[in-house]
């Protein structure tokens, strides 16, 4: 009648609501993480932070596993690493094959976070780890953005 | 020098400045409330933050806003400019000179106070209507176009509810609305009337102060802002400090014409005389005479006060449960139902009243010499 009978899933609409705000004060969950407090579990392919890996276990046990081909500075479609490669000797040996990286230095600014370098890694010594907390307060010198080879290689990570 | 500072002004001025404080803090916190409301309805936190419970959001983002950038249109008219955001603030909150929150806590009874009232909500039309004027900007025109033809569609529902209360209770004056139940010859028919009358008022008080489902006026995904586009920092504040200011008003005037204003008299115990007349303020032995007493308030008035503060914040409460609820509407749906169906609802509610009125007579009682007497003594407290 007259368009009046219209209220009535109006009326509907604001009962639902009402009881939704009722059961904010019956200890109902809400759906806020309390962010830096409480941190979600992210997804096991996540791509964070890179971390440079060394061997675990078996005869080249501490060594690291980057043999400084470069093939991920090669993948790399934002240019992001520098990899400078040198020969291993008897006396100093840091990888298992002739050469290392001496330089592995990479600019977090650029990197898109794709995931190319840890798939171009023959060793897989470039991995992602789960950290995402990368925020810093300076990009001119000292650029704390320019991630270097210490940086990345016995990294404490959050996860 | 002591002629000018009189007990009464002295009291006008101490009134006046205590209103602008605490309409003001009521602003800063609405904010706060509104946002933590909604939060409640929509199963999240909201601000909780800054300070125990977030309860000092409202500063945080008040030295935000003042601490912002000031950018002025170089095109812009700048006499308007300047002038809109002033003319929406200063028009809320005189509107709430007008509204007795209390007993005999009223800034200034004005015989004529709906007319006023309605008066006023234009004059904050203006300020959202040069505010896109002024900018020379093509969005803030085109919402405030968009702003203006909506509140005035809206304001002919608004003052036409208006009516009903003061065909029943004869009178222009907000507190006869107020003292309507505690008249000897009130008529519990006349609810018949009242409150659809109060439905259809709160639906145009929505979109006269431009909220949730009529918040055309900032429609983001079509006009960026509204009007206000092109305002910052705190004459941008202004904007929301005058329609929040302006939906306290109206949710105050929705407790006097329905709620009983101030009174929290069940019938047969008036709850509020408990509270007696002894006076809040200055001690006799500080031996200030009548500057004391202007300065001072009976519990009474204190009491009633605090009754209408409950009752206003039931009312906010619907605002923020409607906005929690309903979608925006679109603008031709806004139009029709303003004027097929509103206007016309409102109409047909004046005559009932009118015959009504007619057949029970209006309600006086408490009625007109107590309102005139009011209207007389500018007085905040009773000088007892």
């Amino acid at each position: 009648m007259l368009g009046i009978e219209k209220a009535g899933p109006l009326l509907s609409g604001l009962s639902i609501t009402f009881r939704e705000f009722l059961g904010a004060f019956g200890g109902r969950t809400t759906v806020t993480i309390s962010y830096p407090e409480q941190k979600r579990q992210v997804a096991d392919r996540f791509r964070g932070l890179h971390r440079l890996e060394r061997y675990e276990a078996g005869p080249y046990k501490g060594l690291e596993k980057c043999i400084g081909c470069a093939l991920c500075a090669a993948a790399c479609p934002a240019e992001v690493i520098t990899v400078v490669a040198g020969e291993n000797t008897p006396e100093e040996r840091y990888s298992p094959g002739e050469r290392y990286a001496v330089v592995y230095d990479m600019d977090m600014l650029r990197c898109i976070f794709c995931g190319l370098c840890t798939e171009a890694c023959p060793t897989e010594a470039i991995v992602m780890k789960h950290d995402y907390e990368l925020a810093d307060d300076s990009r001119r010198e000292p650029n704390k953005f320019m991630y270097h080879k210490e940086d990345l290689l016995d990294r404490e990570y959050y996860w | 020098m002591a002629e000018i500072f009189t007990p009464e002004i002295v009291n006008l001025l101490v009134r006046g400045g205590l209103l602008i404080f605490v309409l003001l803090t009521t602003f800063a916190y609405l904010t706060y409330t509104e946002r933590r409301v909604l939060s409640f309805f929509q199963w999240r936190l909201g601000p909780n933050r800054v300070g125990p419970l977030g309860l000092l959001q409202p500063l945080a983002d008040g030295v935000k806003t003042a601490l912002k950038q000031e950018m002025v249109p170089r095109k812009a008219d700048k006499v308007l400019y300047f002038l809109a955001p002033t003319l929406t603030l200063s028009a809320s909150f005189t509107t709430f000179a007008l509204i007795p929150v209390g007993e005999r806590v009223q800034m200034s009874s004005v015989p004529v106070a709906i007319l006023f009232f309605l008066g006023l909500s234009s004059m904050a039309a203006y300020g959202l209507i040069l505010a896109g004027w002024s900018s020379q900007s093509k969005y803030p025109f085109l919402g405030s176009l968009r702003t203006c033809a909506q509140v005035i569609s809206y304001e002919l529902a608004l003052g036409l509810c208006l009516l009903v209360p003061i065909l029943i209770t004869g009178s222009l004056n907000i507190n006869d609305f107020g003292n309507m139940y505690r008249a000897e010859n009130w008529n519990w028919i006349y609810l018949i009337v009242l409150l659809p009358t109060t439905v259809l008022f709160l639906i145009s008080s929505l979109a006269e102060t431009g909220r949730t489902p009529f918040d055309l006026p900032e429609c983001e995904a079509e006009i960026v802002a509204g009007y206000h586009t092109e305002y910052s920092s705190m004459k941008y504040a202004m904007f929301p400090m005058g329609e929040y200011i302006a939906m306290v008003a109206m949710s105050a005037m929705v407790v006097h014409m329905l709620l009983g204003g101030y009174h929290l008299d069940l019938g047969f115990v008036d709850l509020t005389y408990w509270a007696g007349d002894w006076k809040l303020g200055p001690p006799e032995s500080w031996g200030w005479g009548a500057y004391g007493d202007a300065l001072s308030l009976t519990a009474h008035g204190f009491a009633t006060t605090m009754t209408f503060i409950v009752k206003l914040c039931a009312l906010i409460f619907t605002f923020m449960w409607i906005r929690a609820t309903f979608p925006r509407l679109r603008y031709d749906q806004l139009m029709r139902f303003g004027w097929k169906w509103l206007l016309p609802a409102t109409l047909v509610l004046i005559f009932v009243t009118a015959a009504l009125v007619g057949y029970f007579g209006p309600v006086h009682g408490t009625g007109a010499d107590t309102a005139a007497q009011a209207a007389m003594e500018v007085t905040l407290n009773a000088r007892h």
